[in-house]
């Protein structure tokens, strides 16, 4: 268990930072070895240099117990067990990632990895950043103040989540090897949240955890929105609700809607308190309507015909058919109960040969709605579907109404 | 990328190897520079004293010379982790190991007695009595060696070694003729003609230069730093730098001489140190500092040199991170060679000068074999592997083999009998 | 199966039957036999709960075919 001021830091700050164990004063914090697992490196072990030519240590991430602005602490006192180098083939952060080149996919030259931003996650240490701003270039070299005047000028911070990174080349040194993106040169900075969605899916939670804290807010919250219901639900349960209601502050009305109903009830009320109180009665509205009852939106004026009917019969009497109808594009088959045997599309209707009957011609498999469906069953199988329309059957099979997509369109822009 | 990042990326990478060198400097600067002790610096200082300006340039030559014989043992050492004791002991039977060991112990023993002579003479200049010399030295040397740790011994050993530039400054107070030094000293040329007295001072040169206890000294130092097959290449650096300054100051010993005492006999350099406070104090003061600094560097090495190889033939701990209850006998081997030679130096009416010559006999007689030695060592692929010694180098270093064997077998002869060149 | 697909292959069936009736009548005694096993082929594939259901139906569509082939023909 660590312990830490601040859950995310540059691995500039804390190399040279004294090291201690327990009470006695070791060395100072020389380097961070991190292990590639996926997409973010975790941090393995700290590398502790020692004066007058002592063996360095390297200590396992486990034994750090704490690390505030000063210090680091190892909760041990045997340091001879640590004196190890570090094994051959890893990657040590100072010496082989920073300041290094940045190339982007095509090779060119973007910047230099001025710094790496570490994050703590469920008691690991992740390299969640590569940050490449001259505000950090600044830092680096002293200018602090410089540094922090500029970045009020221009807040524009320049830096690439490492899931960005690719894989480091196996034979990286001192002074060989780059860091290499795969995105454009162009692309840094607005990478779409529909690709971040993708990758954070892709992500173990406490990694996908790392990379969304680094997230602006801004871009935060449109990434929430294109990841998939299950993986909304895993960050919100482990957002602060505070951080989790700023995120839904900053949606569409629309989009909070889906984001909360896609919630455990009780998470959503929760949630729905803390946003904006102007908001949060309409979207209260929008989820409400979600829940409601389908048949509220369904109408009984559709065309419904007997399978006996014929084709061109039918045709011919479409308009006086169709006249007052809500829904016109589909001619549903019913048989004398109004249990539905099947839908024809006005387009099957005409290509169908003149004297067919429309028992041959219909689709016998139809979609349909049970009569307890809410709208969002509705707009569900409207994505699903791409159906113009849809019966709503009750237990019997009985058709009771349609509902069109045109109804409900209004209330999902999602949707369109 | 604009310029600015160029910058300092390029500086950045600069300043990191940089510190990458401080960390892996030590064994070449100080093999190099201690090369300079006081013999050395006798041989520079009567060079010129005799011909002035005129040999500068064979000192230059001299440094591609000493950089590829030393080099090689930082790769040798680097690979096997072996010092060169261990690796003729290993290689070629213990009949040539005994005899490398027991001459190197010979020479490095009347090597150390030469060292204490410089340091007792170049402190008399300032009236300190020799006992007390001798006393303050061992005591010293004590110091460094006890702590414990290589790091320690190796940063005051780079310390001393910085005090061997002392004839630099030394040698711009005498305001020599920059033009003279250039037109006489860069040009390859024979002064009053190629005779016997030239040849021999030629030989004393590249005598100093070559030791054999450097060879046991480097490698066993590289292994002792616990230097890695990725480092060698910074351990050549090291060495080359060493070897450009180890020439420079004694170019700059010549500068000094050359230019104050042009056309004197000298015999020792303490007597030049002496002849140069006539005319300048502080350039004699510098003169005789520099002799004691060189006289301590070579003792330091030269000792050193002995307690490793003993340790690595007997198989004791021979290292300077252990301490004294851990390696009794690689301090004891280090206390007895330095204080024994000490003390000879204090016994009155001591055959000194007969040490003095004798140490080229001795040395003549080891220096081809381990030489021969080093180079067969570095073409054994089993061991060395892509370290081994490509066909170039083997020539290059061949070749300064064959250079140096002849040479200082002729050296060794002269010394025995002076008559032979005259 | 679900009435629809009954209703669709009652159908299906009635329009082979009228078929086969309208060839028999025109003297294509191969041919009406090919609509004829059509027509039983769709009949068969309804499952007997469901036929007496569209029995009528059946009857109703045969019935309106082969009026509808009549007039054609007049």
């Amino acid at each position: 268990m660590v312990a830490v001021l601040e859950r995310e830091f540059f691995v500039s700050e804390i190399l040279g930072r004294k090291v201690f164990f327990r009470k006695e004063r070791i060395g100072r914090l020389n380097d961070v070895v991190i292990v590639e697992t996926g997409t973010i490196p975790e941090v393995s072990n700290f590398i502790v240099e020692r004066p007058f030519g002592y063996p360095s240590l390297l200590i396992p991430w486990s034994k750090i117990a704490l690390i505030s602005a000063t210090e680091i602490i190892v909760d041990d006192s045997d340091v001879a067990a640590y004196e190890a180098a570090p094994p051959e083939g890893s990657i040590l952060l100072k010496d082989h990632v920073l300041d290094k080149k940045i190339l982007d996919m095509d090779d060119h030259e973007v910047e230099i990895v001025y710094d790496v931003k570490l994050v703590l996650q469920n008691d690991k240490l992740y390299a969640s950043e590569v940050d490449f701003s001259h505000n950090r270039l600044l830092r680096r070299l002293g200018l602090k103040k410089l540094a922090n005047w500029l970045a009020e000028q221009n807040p524009g911070e320049k830096s690439v989540s490492w899931i960005y990174v690719q894989p480091l080349p196996e034979k990286i040194g001192a002074f060989t090897g780059n860091v290499k993106l795969n995105v454009l040169k162009e692309n840094i900075g607005d990478i779409h949240p529909v690709d971040l969605a993708d990758i954070l899916e892709e992500l173990d939670q406490h990694q996908r955890l790392a990379v969304f804290h680094q997230l602006e807010p801004e871009h935060a919250s449109d990434t929430l929105e294109e990841v998939e219901p299950r993986v909304q639900r895993e960050l919100i349960e482990a957002l602060d609700k505070e951080t989790a209601a700023d995120l839904i502050d900053r949606m569409s009305h629309a989009q909070a809607a889906d984001l909360l109903a896609a919630l455990p009830a009780d998470k959503a009320d929760e949630l729905l308190h803390l946003i904006d109180p102007e908001t949060a009665p309409k979207v209260q509205q929008l989820i409400d309507q979600h829940d409601e009852h389908i048949g509220l939106y369904a109408s009984n004026m559709f065309i419904k015909q007997p399978p006996i009917a014929i084709a061109r019969s039918v045709i011919d009497d479409y308009r006086h058919l169709a006249r007052d109808k809500d829904v016109v594009m589909y001619v549903y088959v019913v048989d004398p109960d109004d249990l539905l045997l099947g839908v024809v599309d006005i387009r099957e209707l005409i290509m169908a040969g003149r004297d067919q009957t429309l028992a041959e011609i219909m689709s016998e498999n139809v979609i349909s709605l049970q009569e307890d469906a809410t709208l969002k069953d509705a707009l569900d199988m409207f994505e699903r579907y791409s159906f113009r329309a849809l019966p709503i059957l009750d237990q019997d099979d009985r058709i009771v109404g349609v509902v069109s997509f045109k109804n409900v369109r209004g209330i999902t822009p999602r949707l369109h | 990328m604009n310029p600015l990042s160029r910058l300092y990326y390029s500086s950045h990478k600069m300043w990191k190897s940089v510190q990458l060198y401080l960390i892996l400097a030590g064994p070449g600067i100080v093999v190099m520079v201690a090369d300079n002790d006081a013999g050395g610096i006798t041989t520079y200082a009567a060079t010129g004293a005799k011909y002035g300006f005129n040999l500068i340039w064979f000192l230059l030559i001299l440094i591609p010379v000493a950089y590829y014989v030393q080099e090689m043992t930082v790769r040798l050492g680097a690979v096997t982790k072996r010092g060169h004791a261990e690796a003729i002991f290993d290689a070629f039977g213990a009949f040539w190991g005994w005899f490398s060991l027991i001459d190197l112990m010979i020479v490095d023993w009347l090597t150390l007695v030469t060292e204490f002579v410089g340091m007792t003479a170049a402190l008399h200049i300032f009236g300190v009595p020799p006992w007390l010399t001798v006393v303050a030295v061992c005591v010293l040397m004590g110091v460094i060696v006890l702590n414990g740790r290589y790091w320690t011994w190796e940063k005051i050993t780079l310390l001393f070694c910085a005090l061997n530039l002392i004839y630099i400054p030394g040698a711009f107070m005498v305001n020599p003729s920059v033009h003279d030094i250039l037109r006489n000293g860069l040009i390859p040329n024979f002064p009053g003609g190629f005779n016997g007295q030239l040849f021999f001072y030629l030989m004393a040169n590249i005598g100093t230069t070559i030791a054999p206890w450097m060879l046991f000294f480097q490698q066993s130092a590289v292994v002792d730093k616990g230097m890695l097959e990725k480092d060698i290449p910074w351990g050549k650096f090291d060495t080359f730098l060493g070897s450009i300054l180890t020439v420079v100051v004694a170019v700059f010993i010549v500068v000094v001489t050359g230019t104050v005492l042009h056309g004197v006999d000298i015999d020792d350099a303490s007597q030049a140190a002496r002849a140069l406070m006539k005319t300048n104090h502080w350039v004699g003061a510098f003169m005789a500092i520099g002799l004691f600094d060189a006289g301590l560097l070579g003792a330091i090495c030269i000792s050193l040199a002995s307690s490793w190889a003993f340790g690595e033939i007997f198989g004791w701990a021979h290292s300077l991170n252990t301490k004294i209850k851990e390696a009794p006998w690689f301090y004891a081997s280090y206390f007895f060679t330095l204080i024994t030679a000490g003390l000879v130096v204090l016994i009155p009416g001591a055959p000194l000068v007969l040490i003095t010559l004798f140490v080229q006999v001795v040395a003549v007689t080891l220096l081809p074999a381990a030489l021969v030695f080093l180079i067969l060592l570095l073409n054994d692929k089993a061991t060395m592997g892509e370290y081994c010694n490509t066909p170039s180098q083997n020539f290059i270093a061949g070749s300064i083999v064959v250079v140096i064997v002849v040479l200082s077998t002729l050296y060794g002869v002269s010394t025995l009998f002076p008559t032979l060149f005259q | 199966m679900k009435p629809g697909k009954a209703y669709k292959l009652a159908a299906l069936a009635s329009a082979h039957r009228a078929k086969a009736i309208q060839l028999l009548e025109m003297g294509d005694g191969v041919g009406a036999k090919r609509e004829d096993i059509a027509y039983l082929d769709c009949l068969g594939q309804i499952p007997s709960m469901l036929r007496h259901r569209i029995g009528s139906f059946f009857e109703d569509c045969l019935r309106i075919k082969l009026d509808l082939i009549r007039r054609g023909r007049a």
